[in-house]
């Protein structure tokens, strides 16, 4: 098991290397020159190539990224072309509010998509199914900004029971902090628990015809041990599966959740980048993102094993 | 980032909001029961309290002489004080400099400093201070984009610590207003020295609040400046602005009271808050506008035909309507109401039938094609599809290019395009409208647009002291660009701000910047 995590760890660095190339690569080919979005038009060309000078732009594009890789090989993502701050410090100041709202999201999203699954499961083609379908096909159809904005419109300005964005840090207020959360977790726990109840559904359904199942059954166990003990946990490894790789599709939906809602987050942080072409702020950001959806497919694959024991790393 | 040009791309039915007011002639204001282009005075100030001010993007640098973002003037008007003030009339007043002399024929103004102002951090305010700080803008090295205000001075003296002479190699009218701006605003030379590069995240002025903290894209907080200067004042404790780039959000922020005031206000929200007793708001004609620029060297619109043929096939009131929701006013010139540059009978009609006699007179009777670069927001889009149907009744082929704004700033400085929706924040004199936009290699005139006789009106008109013989030099140069046509200006932008009840001493300027000094919450 050691040997499979160090071994997956050390597969991160050939991945980040193609994620660095790629992001630099197409932030690079964009048109647009960050010493215009910091000077202004009436900038002098000779004020403008000085920043180009300061900033290291006047350098061939492949020196810039060799200079690039062997920053980030030590250790080090650079500073902000815009105010010189830290993109280290950048990153630590957001993680929290996005690694929040996602782990939020994720549980969120279990809480619907379990009973939701099951129960769609065990009464297959009834209305309860049919129910849990309609309800899922919404879910992942609805477009997440337009979800928050009717959301924000029913229960901030309508209703006035939630607010309608901000943020306050845990270590502020605990309540203060969650209630500014529960509309942009729901936004974004929706569409997953849409996806993943149906995934449910489909594997308890072929996993409850099983001839162990119906063992389990002519023992006299109860139908409730049945499903959740036996049926549940040799469904649950391909809803692990799915639970992973939407980590990915989650960062993309709290770029745009965060920019809805003034969330202080990584998405904000990387929208920004892009705008004002604050190339290593990106590229930083962008990296370290990678490597939380690297991280999060092999706390998925060590999952297996906890979940179906003949699954076995070597 | 929110740049001076960017504002007014329509890009936001919010963000031209951010551009700037007006008052003036065509300002309206309301609320569901008070009509005042500030909330009413009805009782004493009191002091303390926190005002949450709804900003609708974050700022880029809190250092006025390294700011090129139109946000960035928001937090600049309540750190530090401007040497000049404008009033609500966009009139120049004394502030920091309490009087000042202009001699040689204006080429020496001698700026006289009031005494006994500090900066926030304890350290004299004073000619040198001024000094300081200038020549460090017009240092090349310091790629500071107040240089180009500053590129006629050819010398500064402070004869004593409260006299700032400067000498300019030609006459400029428009100087007193650009004291008024970031030019204008003066920081500590103890805290540039001590901060550095990193002075935009540490800054020190002289005016009613001070820096206390900045979380980017969460909020800023400033704090009631102890040693400000004017006796009493400011009444706040506090000010936190917090960024809310979606229009609709930042008023939701302001209907369920997470803000107390909004820089901006959708404009299709515009309506319903007249009939909302729990808000008080003002709308103002604004300084700025936005406009089609035509790159007048690359073909098919370096044939003025073809520019003026789209001049005549827009029809501006109906833009308004659909995109403003009729809150702005058609543009014709660079010259908005509420300066005293603007001149209402300079036009152009909307007429079908004079576009197509432009065509013919071009070359192409059955039209042409060209591109609109434009950002690509979903406002501006809208805008940008408006303007290709109503091109497209005459025959002209317009292709919509939605780009991000760093692109679009980049493709027009460098000429790099056919035509494209930009605008402009606008400034109170109109030299600074003008001057830089339509002379021969003006730092602003992308369409490389270039008349003699444009120039040397221009020209005269910067360096003529006499407002009333200036004013005929703007209408006789802005005649001339409106037909040669290197700008197609679509609307003057409005500025509309909204507040709730217990904001009080606010008042809406035609700059659009929210001054807090007098502000105090009920």
């Amino acid at each position: 098991m050691l040997t499979f995590i160090v071994r997956r760890i050390l597969t991160l660095i050939p991945v980040a290397f193609i994620v660095l190339v790629v992001t630099f690569s197409l932030i690079h080919l964009t048109p647009g020159n960050p010493a215009y979005t910091i000077l202004g038009e009436q900038a002098s060309p000779q004020a403008v190539h000085l920043l180009d000078v300061k900033m290291g732009l006047t350098q061939p594009v492949a020196g810039q990224f060799i200079h690039y890789v062997g920053q980030v090989a030590q250790g080090r993502l650079g500073v902000s072309l815009l105010d010189g701050q830290s993109v280290m410090s950048l990153i630590l100041t957001r993680l929290p509010v996005t690694l929040e709202l996602a782990v939020l999201a994720v549980l969120l999203s279990l809480a619907i998509a379990l009973p939701a699954g099951i129960l769609a499961a065990y009464r297959p083609n009834t209305w309860v199914d049919s129910l849990s379908r309609v309800l899922a096909l919404i879910g992942a159809a609805v477009p997440n900004f337009w979800l928050a904005l009717l959301l924000v419109y029913v229960f901030a300005v309508g209703l006035h029971w939630l607010p309608s964005l901000g943020w306050i840090p845990l270590s502020q207020s605990v309540p203060g902090n969650l209630v500014h959360l529960v509309l942009p977790v729901i936004v974004l726990a929706l569409p997953l628990a849409a996806v993943t109840s149906r995934v449910l559904r489909g594997e308890l359904i072929e996993v409850m015809h099983l001839l162990y199942i119906q063992v389990a059954r002519a023992k006299g166990i109860s139908e409730w041990t049945v499903v959740m003990r036996h049926g549940l946990r040799n469904a649950l490894v391909p809803v692990v599966t799915v639970v992973g790789l939407q980590i990915g599709a989650l960062l993309g939906g709290v770029v745009i959740t965060e920019t809805i809602f003034s969330l202080p987050g990584m998405g904000q942080l990387v929208v920004n980048a892009i705008f004002d072409r604050d190339y290593p702020v990106l590229d930083g950001s962008v990296l370290f993102m990678a490597f939380v959806v690297l991280l999060a497919n092999l706390c998925v694959d060590l999952a297996y094993a906890w979940l179906d024991p003949r699954i076995r790393y070597s | 980032m929110v740049n001076s040009r960017q504002a007014l791309s329509i890009g936001a039915v919010t963000l031209m909001g951010v551009a700037l007011a007006g008052c003036g002639t065509s300002s309206a204001q309301g609320t569901g029961a008070a009509t005042h282009s500030g909330s009413a005075v009805t009782a004493a100030p009191v002091r303390g309290g926190t005002l949450n001010v709804g900003i609708d993007s974050d700022f880029v640098t809190l250092d006025p002489a390294m700011s090129s973002a139109l946000i960035d003037r928001q937090a600049f008007i309540n750190i530090f004080d401007p040497l000049l003030k404008l009033s609500p009339t966009m009139q120049v007043e004394p502030n920091l400099v309490t009087h000042w002399t202009v001699a040689n024929g204006g080429t020496t103004y001698t700026l006289f400093l009031r005494h006994g102002v500090k900066f926030q951090d304890g350290t004299p305010f004073n000619a040198q201070a001024v000094i300081y700080n200038w020549q460090w803008e017009m240092n090349p090295a310091n790629a500071s984009p107040r240089l180009s205000d500053l590129s006629l001075v050819t010398h500064l003296a402070a004869p004593n610590p409260y006299e700032v002479v400067i000498t300019l190699k030609a006459p400029y009218s428009a100087l007193l207003s650009v004291l008024t701006g970031r030019t204008g605003m003066i920081s500590s030379p103890a805290a540039m020295k001590k901060w550095g590069s990193a002075y935009g995240l540490h800054p020190v002025g002289t005016g009613p609040f001070k820096f206390v903290q900045w979380i980017k894209n969460d909020h800023m907080i400033l704090e009631r400046n102890p040693l400000y200067w004017k006796k009493g004042q400011p009444y706040l404790n506090k000010i936190v602005y917090t960024p809310i780039t979606n229009p609709v959000q930042e008023y939701n922020a302001l209907v369920t009271g997470q803000v107390n005031v909004i820089d901006s206000v959708p404009y299709q929200d515009v309506n319903s808050l007249s009939s909302n007793s729990s808000l008080r708001y003002a709308h103002n004609a604004g300084l700025g506008y936005a406009d089609m620029e035509l790159n007048t060297q690359a073909a098919p619109l370096n044939n003025v035909h073809n520019r003026e043929a789209i001049d005549y096939a827009i029809n501006r009131q109906a833009l308004n309507q659909l995109l403003y929701f009729g809150h702005a006013i058609p543009a014709y010139t660079q010259f908005s109401p509420a300066t005293w540059a603007y001149d209402p009978h300079i036009t152009v009609p909307f007429s079908d039938a004079l576009a197509k006699a432009q065509l013919v007179k071009a070359g192409n009777p059955h039209g042409f094609s060209f591109t609109l670069l434009g950002e690509n927001d979903p406002a501006t889009v809208q805008e940008m599809e408006a303007i290709q149907s109503e091109l497209a009744k005459v025959g002209i082929n317009m292709k919509v290019e939605p780009v991000d704004f760093t692109t679009l700033l980049t493709d027009a400085i460098n000429g790099n395009y056919q035509s494209d929706l930009l605008g402009w924040s606008g400034r109170p004199d109109p030299d600074q409208n003008s001057y830089a936009f339509d002379t021969t290699g003006g730092s602003f005139n992308d369409p490389r647009y270039s008349n003699s006789q444009v120039d040397s009106l221009l020209l005269k008109a910067r360096e003529t002291v006499s407002q009333a013989v200036r004013k005929q030099y703007y209408d006789e140069a802005a005649t001339i660009v409106l037909h040669q046509a290197p700008y197609i200006f679509l609307e003057y932008t409005p500025v509309i701000q909204a507040w709730s009840p217990t904001v009080q001493g606010f008042q809406v300027y035609p700059d659009g910047l929210m001054r807090f000094s007098k502000t105090w919450i009920k």
